[in-house]
């Protein structure tokens, strides 16, 4: 058995196209009938079609007859490329003895090329290089090849071309995959059954569903199973294998990839990277599971209507269960009332999270300016994690404060390098060093405070690149800076949402540059809006709105009530994106477009 | 417009197989171009005893702008015309907040048409309908949108210019010498019941809100056929939009509603059904009640659709 089955990720940098590889190794192997076909058939959220990029990794079994003639099963994950979901890539790498490494023809080895790479070799996987997209006219096949073979150490004469989209090369990529990629290792007669949890997500009909790599001895349907983090036991209800639609199967066998529902409606109970075992003969140990992923940038998300706190906090709990990498806490704010203190891996990660929880749970939500966690070393000589504006201590009782630094690596073609160091100075960068990956290709290495990068960072670098630079980040750790905490203040009062925390030799154009924001979309109301920022009791901007001096139908007779009505309706309706603090009505997407500063 | 002919054809059945009341409102809306006073004496003996001129502005540069036919001439001689053939209560239009326009500008109206001694004038704030020629130009930038500031001024002491002379403010947009209310128009601030006869006349009866067919012949057509005017349903409502539409319309006359007639025609007292938005509205000094009535305040007129929205179901 076990040497039939092949289990391998494709991973790449963003829209390099393994989404468009995945369709043509599905409809290759006929595990799509063409009608079932339609493009990145992967990409099931609707915010990934409407996005055009993969979020969540998604395994699919095909079943492969080989030039050899005899029949293998191949699972396959398809990971997405965007920086902050490579927590997905580095779960998918954990299920498998191989990865497709996807390279665009006209683009080239970029950062998160770098960086998957990378992480499958850290796991010794076997790298099978593609070069896809070589149907564009700016193709450089074989340049690619030699970049390939000199910055990642792939043999140039094993490096694939194909075009995913006009599907060509996919029977090389096939047979590759079953000639290069080990089957999974020899499972021994009697040995506990093991499964590693590598993804989630919750159904409301049959609870929880875990994505299972079987790791060791055999899973049945109906057999007792026990979840070794906390040793609670369930039966299972279904097994199966996404083949690509769900089928249920008696068994998986060490090796397999497959589903598993076990009725488990208590969220807690299951965590993506534990380790299933069964209660007869368990195993005695865990596999070593996932290092636990720390999210870098916060912010606290508010149920616009405050009595949806408690069904905010079940969505948050369903949605963790399919990304385990955000995390939550309860918080709670002046202006806002009962929300949670959330972290995510990056602004993209904080996006989907929010549209998620408003479309797949209907929540009408409020977020509030993202944060990076720093560290106060106070005078009395202990030490703060703060995550929150709000929880910045006195100026008084601060001896100094720390904030996180990335090195960042960023590839780009050699004229563009005096633009990214100009920037990266701009943004308070250190160099640290750049190489060359080819005759005009470089990667530029600078230490950079995380804020920075966070915001406007990589859209500034896009522009001024002509869209040729790309980014990868690593936290490096903490550094001395010197910080302060900035608040905003409506008509006097201190709207704790939207304090932040700020380099003190940006503090005046910020402030500035958020008041005028302010100033810009909060709409007149019935009294005059006084926009202040203060740092302690010094302001140091202002602005107002003045009061709102008309707002009325001059002509209402028979023939028009009813479009009138339909005013004043829409009126109604934008009222509820509005929330109320104190005498002012905020637009809720207030607090977290007063980060689109920059971008004016 | 309509020839005397016509308006005699389409008023003689009325009269004759209605038994109207003495005190019939029978109103012919007409621009000051198209009516002289042999055409008056015309429409007075085919039943018409209201006229409403849509006279706008007694400027040539804007009513230029607002891309009207007449003179400032047409409205004095027409005018005149009306006291000739002793139509004693007759309406003018009358629109402010015109790009450019200055509050003298603006008196100077107002004073020409009071010396026109109109029973009623109906005040309107420049509405530029996206679309049409005037919002275009305002968005390309050729002519100079008033501000918020100057329109609520210029409403504002406009009123009270008119209410000095003699005039009583009775519904957001309309001012009258006592007693001469428009009927018609109260009919909707009152929330009755109208029949619209016409093509894409409006009508609301019982619940419903109709609006007959768009195009001339085809209504023609269908009445000719069937007896029927060919409608479409606009809205059908609840008993709480029924609410909602009686006090939103009833809140433009200065006068308000009232608690009474609230409970006889709805079985429902405003003050139990929106407490919460009442109170909210008379902090915000948007309205006053007393035992009896609820009303917009002075502030509220300017700012009604802050009133209204809240009130929607
Ligand atoms: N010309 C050409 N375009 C391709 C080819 N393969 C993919 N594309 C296009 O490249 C874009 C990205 O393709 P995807 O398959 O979504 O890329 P991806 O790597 O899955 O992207 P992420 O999951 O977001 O990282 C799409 O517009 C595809 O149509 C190819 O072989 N030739
Ligand atoms: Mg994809």
């Amino acid at each position: 058995m076990q040497e039939k089955i092949r289990n391998f990720s494709i991973i790449a940098h963003i829209d390099h196209g393994k989404s468009t590889l995945a369709d043509r190794l599905m409809q290759f192997t006929g595990a799509l009938t063409e009608r079932e076909m339609r493009d990145q058939y992967l990409d099931k959220m609707d915010l990934e079609r409407e996005k055009g990029i993969t979020i969540k990794l998604q395994p699919v079994r095909l079943n492969y007859k080989a030039r050899d003639g005899r029949d293998y099963i191949l699972n396959l994950i398809d990971t997405p490329g965007h920086v902050d979901f490579s927590y997905e890539v580095s779960r998918s790498l954990a299920a498998c003895e191989g990865a497709l490494l996807v390279v665009d023809a006209s683009q080239g080895i970029e950062a998160q090329t770098l960086a998957n790479v990378y992480m499958a070799m850290d796991l010794n996987l076997e790298i099978i290089g593609v070069i896809n997209k070589i149907d564009l006219p700016g193709a450089e096949v074989q340049k690619i090849k030699e970049v390939m073979e000199n910055v990642i150490g792939l043999p140039e004469e094993e490096i694939i071309p194909i075009s995913a989209k006009l599907g060509q090369g996919i029977e090389e990529v096939l047979e590759a995959i079953v000639q290069r990629v080990p089957p999974p290792p020899l499972a021994e007669k009697g040995e506990p059954m093991q499964a590693l949890i590598f993804d989630s997500y919750f159904d409301s009909y049959r609870g929880a569903i875990s994505y299972i790599r079987v790791v060791a001895g055999e899973i049945k349907k109906g057999e007792m199973i026990k979840m070794m983090a906390n040793g609670k036991s369930y039966e299972v209800a279904e097994i199966g294998v996404l083949s690509p639609h769900m089928t249920p199967v008696e068994s998986l066998q060490a090796g397999e990839v497959g589903y598993l529902a076990a009725g488990i409606k208590n969220v807690a109970d299951i965590k993506v990277g534990d380790t299933i075992t069964k209660t007869i003969n368990p195993a005695l140990k865990p596999l070593p599971g996932y290092k636990e992923v720390k999210p870098v940038v916060f912010c606290g998300i508010y149920p616009l209507d405050n009595n949806d706190f408690e069904r905010l906090r079940e969505a948050l709990e369903k949605l963790s269960l399919n990304d385990a990498s955000f995390v939550f806490e309860p918080e709670n704010s002046v202006a806002l009332g009962f929300g949670f203190r959330c972290g995510f891996l990056g602004l993209l990660h904080l996006e989907i999270i929010r549209e998620r929880l408003e479309r797949e749970y209907g929540m009408n939500l409020l977020t509030t300016a993202p944060s990076v966690v720093f560290k106060v070393v106070l005078t009395n000589g202990t030490e703060m994690m703060v995550q929150n504006p709000n929880l910045w201590p006195a100026t008084a009782k601060i001896d100094h404060v720390l904030e996180p630094y990335v090195k960042a690596s960023i590839m780009v073609p050699e004229d563009f390098i005096g633009a990214v160091m100009q920037l990266c100075q701009e943004k308070r960068g250190d160099f640290i060093t750049m190489e060359y990956l080819s005759t005009d290709r470089v990667i530029i290495k600078y230490r950079l405070p995380l804020v920075e990068i966070l915001y406007d960072f990589f859209d500034a670098l896009k522009s001024r690149t002509r869209g040729y630079a790309s980014l990868d980040y690593e936290i490096i750790g903490y550094f001395r800076s010197e910080l302060m905490k900035v608040d905003i203040l409506l008509n006097g009062e201190i709207i704790d949402a939207l304090s932040f925390i700020v380099h003190s030799e940006k503090s005046y154009h910020r402030a500035r540059g958020i008041v005028a924001k302010l100033r810009k979309i909060i709409p007149r109301q019935m009294y005059e809006v006084v926009i202040q920022a203060a740092v302690g009791s010094r302001i140091i901007a202002r602005e107002s709105i003045k009061a709102m001096r008309k707002d009325v139908i001059a002509k209402c007779y028979g023939g028009d009530i009813t479009r009138k009505k339909k005013l004043l309706e829409k009126q109604k309706e934008g009222k509820k994106k509005m929330k109320q603090i104190g005498n002012v009505e905020v637009p809720r997407d207030a607090f977290i477009s007063v980060l689109e500063l920059d971008n004016e | 417009m309509l020839h005397e002919r016509q308006v005699e054809a389409l008023l003689e059945p009325i009269i004759k197989e209605c038994s109207l009341s003495p005190q019939v409102e029978i109103t012919m809306e007409a621009n000051p171009l198209n009516l002289d006073l042999q055409k008056i004496e015309a429409l007075k003996l085919a039943g018409i005893n209201r006229f409403s001129l849509g006279v706008q502005s007694f400027q040539l540069r804007e009513l230029e702008l607002l891309g009207r036919m007449h003179k400032p001439e047409d409205a004095f001689a027409t005018v005149e015309a009306l006291h000739q053939a002793g139509i004693r209560n007759f309406n003018l239009d009358l629109i402010y907040g015109i790009p450019n326009q200055s509050w003298l500008d603006w008196l100077s109206n107002l004073k020409k048409a009071v010396d026109l001694a109109p029973p009623h004038l109906s005040v309107y704030l420049l509405q530029a309908e996206p679309g049409t020629p005037l919002a275009q130009s305002l968005d390309r930038g050729q002519y100079l949108a008033l501000c918020e500031d100057e329109e609520e001024r210029f409403y504002y002491q406009g009123l009270e210019f008119l209410q000095e002379n003699g005039y009583e403010h009775y519904e957001i947009s309309n001012v009258c010498r006592q007693g001469y209310q428009s009927r018609h128009n109260l009919i909707y601030w009152d929330a009755e019941e109208y029949l619209g006869l016409g093509a894409s006349a409006v009508s609301f009866i019982g619940n419903i809100r109709t609006r007959n067919q768009n195009s001339l012949e085809a209504y023609l057509a269908e009445v000719l056929r069937s007896g029927h005017m060919d409608r479409e349903i606009l809205e059908v409502m609840d008993h709480r939009a029924l609410v909602a539409d009686a006090i939103i319309m009833g809140l433009r006359k200065t006068g308000g509603i009232s608690r009474e007639l609230f409970v006889k025609r709805y079985g429902v007292d405003v003050m139990d059904q929106y407490g919460a938005v009442i109170k909210d509205l008379i902090q915000m000094n948007l309205i006053t009640t007393d035992n009896h009535r609820i009303k917009i305040t002075a502030k509220g007129y300017f700012l009604s659709n802050q009133v209204f929205y809240r009130f929607l179901p």
